[in-house]
């Protein structure tokens, strides 16, 4: 049976550029951390990171729908899931149209999902916790 | 232009989300923090596995030992991770990156110097203690396939380690003294 135990039973999905925005692999957009992360952590969320939006598709398209598969499980189970989308960046970093389109092979919905700016601060927090209210 | 050594650190999926856990091993709530923070003041970026465990069997999964995973299927689905982790490993290491991998040790999966073992779990659920399996050297699946499948590259597998989280008697203090040790080991000051 299942028994509890610490975790939180929330999760955001975000792109790679919010935790790693330092990354020489961003080149030009390259940029200083934010208190965005740290935000998260602090309140609990467990994080999904999706890979870079700068890598060949072909080497995400598993990644993403392994992705997709989870988040259909944990919401199955319980748990609260929001997509932590970023829309200035290509694919709001997280690798969006392939999420789209493995929700729709499955036929199941897709969680909440919020619009972030890539520079988003702690307040992106609150965000989430909004979308997790509503 | 800047001179700092790149560094990237590919984590166990857990441990930035401990809700990935089977039931009853979660130590915290989300972001093992610790070791994220050890890993950012290290100068590291973080990339997060996938967990095979659960894409394969989900959020409510039965304990289970390393040799209840260890089926063709099973390692065919690792495998199938293995070449998109591996395709990333190379983008980074193309780009100038040391790439380094720290899993979970004590987990059937993703252990790297340690795993799980009860050889005699199988059938109708019973007689599960807490903490579950007994633990032995060793890689899990997961990271044997990882492995693999550098080697079937002609890649060397990064230099790895395992945060002991699902090792029965973990001690937060000794996990982060190994990990600074880890960390060291490649002859930078470890801040």
């Amino acid at each position: 049976m299942i028994r509890e135990d610490l975790r939180s039973r929330k999760i955001a999905v975000v792109a790679d550029y919010v935790v790693n925005p330092g990354s020489a692999l961003y080149g030009a957009r390259q940029a200083p951390p934010t208190d965005f992360i740290d935000a998260l952590m602090a309140r609990g969320w467990g994080i999904m990171k999706m890979p870079p939006h700068v890598a060949k598709p072909q080497s995400c398209e598993r990644l993403v729908e392994m992705t997709v598969g989870d988040i259909v499980d944990y919401r199955k189970n319980g748990y609260a899931v929001v997509i932590a989308a970023v829309d200035d960046l290509p694919q709001m970093g997280v690798w969006i149209d392939q999420m789209k389109a493995c929700f729709v092979r499955l036929g199941k919905d897709m969680p909440p999902l919020v619009s972030l700016r890539s520079d988003v601060s702690a307040d992106g927090a609150d965000v989430l916790e909004r979308a997790l209210a509503s | 232009m800047n001179t700092e050594p790149r560094r990237v650190a590919y984590v166990a999926h857990c441990l930035m989300n401990q809700n990935a856990k089977v039931s009853e091993f979660a130590k915290c709530a989300g972001v093992f923090s610790p070791l994220v923070e050890r890993l950012v003041k290290n100068g590291y970026e973080l990339q997060q596995l996938p967990c095979p465990e659960m894409g394969h069997m989900g959020a409510s999964r039965w304990w289970a030992s390393r040799e209840q995973y260890d089926t063709p299927g099973y390692r065919r689905h690792c495998r199938n991770l293995a070449k998109s982790v591996v395709d990333l490993v190379i983008m980074h290491q193309d780009a100038g990156y040391d790439v380094v991998i720290v899993g979970l040790d004590g987990s059937p999966s993703s252990g790297v110097r340690l795993t799980s073992t009860k050889a005699s779990w199988g059938g109708r659920p019973e007689g599960a203690v807490q903490g579950g399996s007994d633990r032995r050297p060793g890689m899990g699946v997961w990271m044997e396939e990882l492995k693999f499948e550098f080697e079937e590259r002609g890649l060397a597998f990064p230099r790895a380690t395992g945060v002991a989280m699902d090792a029965q008697d973990f001690d937060l203090d000794k996990a982060m003294a190994e990990l600074d040790d880890f960390l060291n080991a490649d002859g930078e000051k470890v801040a």
